[in-house]
């Protein structure tokens, strides 16, 4: 039977009814039609299935979709648009990060959390970090240098406009 | 064949590293993958299947009753209600008699939740009588060995295919030269046994299949497997479904490295479908894909070398054994893993024998190299060890002994591209060679290896392209090859931008839709740049044909006069005059000939080009021989600059550096970024990967327990360095040959002889884990201790 | 996976949960583990009782007598915390190595422990600190020591109507320090092959040992305490003699598994135990004489 539930994904609060047992992998995939946020595994490794919640890296396959009642979630689909890519979208597209594509969502929420808690991460930090994310595509070398590449940039933004965030328009030509 | 010219001017689009055409919607998750399409199916039932729990038993009875009664299960099929015809790019789709694996399907169930399914799963009873499994493949060699697999006789095997054995499912065989003459005039002769473990493809995406039911007795489907037109061919056939009411569609892939390039999803989704008349979704789990998807068979490479003091090989003798499992697919009898000993160097004297052998273990497919790799892992060791006893350096062996252009290898083909002497220099050139690194403090020993290889393009697959030039001038490919994350996408929009002339935001892709895009194979063995890419500029050439003809007759100038630039029909040597593409589709207009003749807005130019590599020519049953087994070979060479800690037996990976002659890179990055993942998944089955049984279950099925490397198996970006050293292919688009396996071929080996670099043991088997390179150190040192006290 | 989702507010509402339905209840904490089990539908229970609302289960407090953990911290706030320094910073060592940074972001103390499994690795540092355990039912509270918690592979002493509410570590003695290590072939992601906490007290005068603890994870059903070995090590300077001793006899306290392992061998975890033993106990000595 299926129960109503409330929760609040990319700055949008949504009713939706789940059965109790459904996982919040399922509902932002199924009941909320986000399909960006990827199901690799289902046991809480491969790291594709990664959102944010509360400011904080999860695995949503490893969540109840009740536990998540009333916090804030974060999804690929609430990072950036087509006109205004966030920096690290811009990243994995400018240094070549994204082979087939499977892992780039989570692998981009997990790295946004790694940057937002440490904007200076090291390449060491990075590979400590993104530790929990798998891809068999790439060998990682280039989802490093992208991070590398938009923590950079998101610094300097930072210290240009001094608080804040302002995203520059790019496009993917 | 038709022949592609190659251009004489330098191209502008290709060659070049423009961002991947699908980049922008996988950031942002656009991207729809087939599990993505779930809300355009309402009323989806989500198959299940019941998987065996046992190695080998004969299937006694399936009650399946009380499953039936569970409300909202709408099919249940068993191997019974499977078509009759297997072929070895299906195998079973439930097993029927026996079962000969553990988590070989046995019964399949759709129903209207997955929680339904599971109920009605819970529910079948199944009787098995065990019989003896055999899981190790030189006893599964045998003839008294258990039989693996009763139905074997049933199926199409290879066409050479001898049954000397019951588990045997093909034996190919080279003879060339005399091999016992070869050896007496050897100074040096070296054997050895080599084995790889069983590994897993694991890419990040499961298996899923969508197929609806339509009500005129068709079906369409939605899948991430390989090949929309192999596909189609199977089930039409097994289905006895008219080709015109099925459909196959393929969204993005995520991934397959040859895990997909047999249907192993569809077939029974199918099935399932047609039986409930509904919409049915296969999906994999996790488990699923390491038990019941196909796996690369472990193989056993018998090796023994003869040379003569100054270096010259002159007779090898290979004997390569590869674990079907139980069920081979796509490498039957070896002969595309054992040509990877075929390809690299000159050897007069050369026999090999070559097995596909079942055991009761989960099944093989093809994985990424197709054999060869595990080959190369044997041949490339047995170089190291070789140039050790003659005391020569590891380069200058092997270069010694490599084929040049023109020359004939041991099959009897001419050598065409070869470009691995080249790709050998430059890595031990960056990894140098022959200079130890500096020490490490504690129980950490550096060491340095190399090693290089050649992999085969399969001469197979018939690729169809249509391009459409629009009235607008923009360009819209379309191609059904599949899109694996291999940048296939990217490196046809390069292609065509490059052919026309025009911008690259100005060409669109369709891809991969049986309704829509014409026939290829499917993207393996990678070749898809090398025969799609052709089959594209044969497209392209034919628009700009049927477009020199219309202009021909407006502008009343012979065609031979007149070319296509940049969107403009131009006479030649004439510049600033011609006439725009978009000016020769003229507007639909009453007072005007609307009918035939000349172009009209709104109806594209269209253009096809089909492009299939020159035949093989079936070798010789006797010796094996022929002199085109194989299309062309991509080369890759390796070095790796490694640290053995002989407290625990860790390999920590400090450099690498791979060379690839890809002919020409189509677009660096991409080629760039085959190789670093080749890399990483060439270090994972060396040092990580394996599958652990229990009375043949894998245990250790799942990413937490299957070493896939993670981020930090990977050296840092500074030490990684991927080097290009191109040699064209005469017929390949701009010259370029594919790259996606090269990466694989020569990293084991590169790995082992560093190892021996650093620590002075030879190491035979793979994994190399660190529990069994501690077992070799402490065996050397026991033997070690055991020496002084026999002296003492 | 089929089951009725409550959300007790209370730690006496959740008790009674409990008691109604023990055996068919299961407590979710924050699900890292038991949604693996679920899926797997090894346990299917018919209730999943969420406790991540009871602001009771939360918290750090240190006081005179110790330190008191609610059960519902997770890994990243042990990992992070300020409070959990000098001899409690072996706690922060093993809850910084779980997984990775999204399991440590939800993974609770009290559900690594009560998972029941011996590579958990916040449970040799919380043996090697004395923890233990504070566990309430319909009958009371009880203390159950973390040394004792474990009592085979996937089994714990607690009940079927208990929920372990949090931790109490005792102070330790002043010079006390230790390190916490997990061995794999793959970093943090996977499950230790061998996980040793070592904790030391060392007297300021000559640096002797006055107190080990000597703390082994998987390897064996349930983590151990290395008792022998942390005696050979009491009363003397911890030299490269008295290293190599107490490792060797704590590579024959250990009881791993003989079959077939997932992850290593017996064999090999015994040398490991011996070869990281050796820079575990290096590492505290260093952390303890600086201290």
């Amino acid at each position: 039977m299926k129960h109503s539930l409330e929760i609040n994904v990319n700055g949008k609060d949504y009713e939706i009814f789940v059965e109790d047992w459904k996982t919040l992998l399922e509902a932002i995939r199924e009941n909320l039609g986000l399909t960006g946020t990827k199901r690799g595994c289902d046991d809480g490794n491969c790291g594709a299935c990664t959102v944010i919640l509360d400011g904080k890296a999860i695995k949503s396959c490893l969540l109840l979709a009740r536990q998540a009642k009333g916090r804030k979630i974060e999804t690929i689909e609430g990072l950036g648009s087509p006109e205004e890519l966030h920096p690290l979208q811009q990243a994995f597209v400018d240094n070549f990060a994204i082979q087939c594509g499977f892992c780039t969502p989570g692998m981009i929420m997990t790295a946004k959390a790694l940057l937002d808690d440490n904007p200076e991460a090291t390449e060491e930090d990075i590979r400590k970090g993104m530790h929990g994310n798998i891809c068999r595509c790439t060998g990682y070398t280039k989802i490093v240098e992208a991070i590398e590449s938009a923590r950079e940039r998101i610094y300097k933004m930072r210290n240009k406009e001094g608080s804040g965030v302002v995203f520059q328009k790019k496009r993917n030509s | 064949m038709a022949s592609i010219k190659l251009h004489n001017s330098w191209p502008s689009v290709v060659g070049k590293s423009i961002p991947r055409v699908d980049a922008l919607d996988k950031v942002l998750g656009k991207a729809k993958f087939t599990g993505d399409l779930l809300r355009e199916f309402p009323d989806l039932l989500y198959a299940k299947v019941l998987r065996s729990p046992h190695a080998h038993a004969r299937i006694v009875s399936i009650d399946t009753t009380e499953a039936e009664k569970v409300p909202g299960l709408r099919a249940v099929v068993t191997g019974r209600e499977c078509p009759e015809k297997v072929t070895w790019m299906t195998s079973r789709l439930l097993a029927l008699n026996e079962v000969i694996w553990v988590g070989q399907g046995v019964v399949a169930v759709a129903a209207e939740s997955q929680e339904i399914a599971d109920d009605a799963l819970d529910r079948i009873k199944v009787t098995y009588e065990e019989t003896p499994a055999v899981f190790d493949v030189e006893k599964a060699m045998d003839p008294t060995s258990p039989i693996v697999d009763h139905d074997l006789g049933r199926h199409k095997g290879s066409p050479l295919f001898v049954p000397e054995s019951p588990n045997i499912t093909g034996h190919y065989k080279l003879r060339t030269g005399n091999i016992e003459d070869g050896f007496s005039y050897a100074d040096v002769e070296v054997t050895n046994r080599f084995s790889t473990s069983r590994v897993s493809h694991s890419q990040l995406e499961p298996a899923t299949c969508v197929v609806r039911a339509e009500s005129d007795g068709g079906i369409t489907m939605w899948t991430n497997g390989q090949g929309v037109y192999v596909i189609k061919g199977i089930i039409c056939e097994l289905f006895q479904l008219p080709e015109a009411k099925v459909r196959i569609i393929s969204p993005y892939q995520g991934g397959s490295f040859g895990n997909r390039l047999r249907p192993y999803v569809e077939p029974l989704t199918v099935l399932l479908a047609l039986k409930a008349r509904g919409t049915v979704i296969l999906t994999y789990s996790r488990q699923e894909m390491y038990l019941a998807s196909p796996t690369r068979g472990p193989v056993v490479t018998y090796i023994r070398t003869g040379a003569k003091n100054d270096g010259t090989i002159i007779a090898q003798e290979l004997k390569v054994i590869i674990d079907n499992g139980g069920s081979c697919a796509a490498i039957q009898d070896g002969r595309i893993a054992s040509s990877g000993a075929v390809c690299v160097y000159r050897i007069p004297n050369f026999f090999i024998d070559s097995y596909g052998v079942n055991t009761n273990t989960p099944w093989s497919g093809a994985y990424r190299g197709l054999g060869t790799p595990e080959v190369v892992w044997a041949v490339e060791s047995q170089m190291d060890i070789l140039s050790e006893r003659l005391g020569m350096s590891p380069v200058d062996l092997r270069l010694k002994n490599v084929l040049s252009k023109e020359e004939k290898n041991a099959y009897g083909e001419t050598t065409e591209s070869i470009g691995v002497a080249r790709c050998l220099e430059m890595v031990a050139q960056e990894i140098e060679i022959g200079i130890p690194s500096p020490k490490e403090p504690g129980p950490w020993k550096r060491g340095k290896g190399i090693a290089m290889g050649g992999k085969q393009n399969f001469p197979m697959g018939r690729s169809e392209v249509e391009v459409l030039l629009h009235d607008d001038g923009s360009i819209e490919i379309l191609y059904s090859a599949d899109e694996q994350g291999s940048g296939s996408e990217t490196v046809m929009t390069q292609l065509a931008a490059e052919e026309f002339g025009i911008s690259i935001d100005r060409v669109k892709v369709t891809r991969g839709d049986t309704k829509i895009t014409p026939y290829d194979t499917f993207s393996a063995s990678s070749f898809t740049t090398y025969n799609t890419g052709n089959a594209l500029k044969l497209a392209c050439q034919d628009v700009i044909r049927k477009v020199l003809e219309t202009s021909a007759v407006k502008i009343g100038k012979p065609i031979e006069m007149l070319e296509f630039k940049r969107g403009r029909v131009m006479v030649k040597d004439s510049p600033g005059s011609g006439i725009a593409v978009t000016d020769l589709f003229e507007r639909l207009s009453m007072f005007s000939d609307q009918g035939e003749g000349g172009l009209r807005k709104g109806t594209p130019v269209r253009g096809k080009g089909i492009f299939a590599p020159s035949p093989a020519i079936a070798w010789d049953e006797m010796t094996g021989r022929t002199p085109k087994m194989f299309n062309w070979y991509q080369y890759t060479a390796c070095g790796i600059d490694l640290k053995v800690n002989t407290e625990t037996g860790e390999i920590k990976i400090c450099n690498a550096v791979i060379a690839a002659d890809m002919g020409f890179p189509i677009n660096p990055k991409i080629c760039e970024g085959q190789l670093e993942g080749g890399l990483c998944m060439a270090i994972g089955s060396s040092i990580l990967e394996e599958y652990i049984y229990k009375n043949g279950l894998m245990l250790n099925s799942s990413y937490g327990n299957y070493r896939v490397p993670t981020f930090e198996e990977m050296p840092f970006k500074k030490d990684i360095k991927i080097l290009f050293a191109p040699d064209p292919l005469y017929d390949g688009p701009w010259g370029a040959k594919g790259i996606g396996e090269g990466a694989m071929i020569a990293v084991a080996a590169a790995i082992g002889n560093a190892i021996h670099n650093a620590i002075g043991i030879r190491v035979r088997d793979l994994p190399l884990t660190p529990e069994r390179v501690l077992s070799l150190i402490n065996q050397k040192r026991n033997e070690e201790k055991n020496e002084t006290q026999f002296r003492d | 996976m089929k089951f009725v989702y409550l959300e007790p507010d209370s730690i006496k509402s959740t008790i009674k949960l409990l008691e109604n339905y023990g055996e068919r209840g299961k407590i979710l904490a924050g699900g890292t583990d038991l949604l693996v089990h679920l899926k797997r539908r090894t346990i299917r229970p018919d209730f999943v009782i969420h406790i991540g609302l009871i602001k009771d289960l939360e918290g750090i407090t240190i006081g005179n007598g110790g330190v008191q953990i609610g059960s519902l911290m997770t890994m990243r706030m042990i990992e992070k915390s300020e409070q959990l320094r000098g001899a409690y910073d072996v706690l922060r060592q093993g809850a910084a190595q779980v997984s990775s940074q999204q399991i440590r972001n939800v993974a609770t103390l009290g559900g690594n422990l009560c998972n029941g499994i011996s590579s958990a690795d916040s449970v040799p540092p919380l043996i090697a600190l004395d923890a233990v355990a504070m566990v309430e039912g319909p009958k009371g509270q009880r203390i159950i020591p973390v040394e004792e918690f474990h009592i085979g592979s996937g089994k714990t002493m607690l009940g079927p109507d208990e929920l372990l509410v949090g931790f109490k570590i005792p102070s330790q003695p002043p010079h006390t320090r230790g390190t916490y290590t997990k061995y794999t072939f793959r970093g943090t992601f996977e499950l230790a092959i061998v996980g040793i906490a070592v904790l030391l007290t060392l007297s300021p005068h000559d640096l002797t040992c006055k107190k080990a603890r000597i703390a082994i994870g998987a390897c064996g059903p349930v983590p151990i305490r290395a008792r022998k070995a942390e005696l050979s090590l009491i009363g003397n300077k911890i030299d490269e003699h008295f290293i190599d001793e107490a490792t060797r006899i704590a590579a024959e306290e250990i009881n791993p598994n003989p079959g077939i392992s997932l992850r290593a061998s017996a064999s090999y975890r015994r040398e490991m135990v011996r070869v990281l033993g050796r820079y575990v106990l290096k590492d505290a000595f260093i952390r303890a004489s600086k201290s």
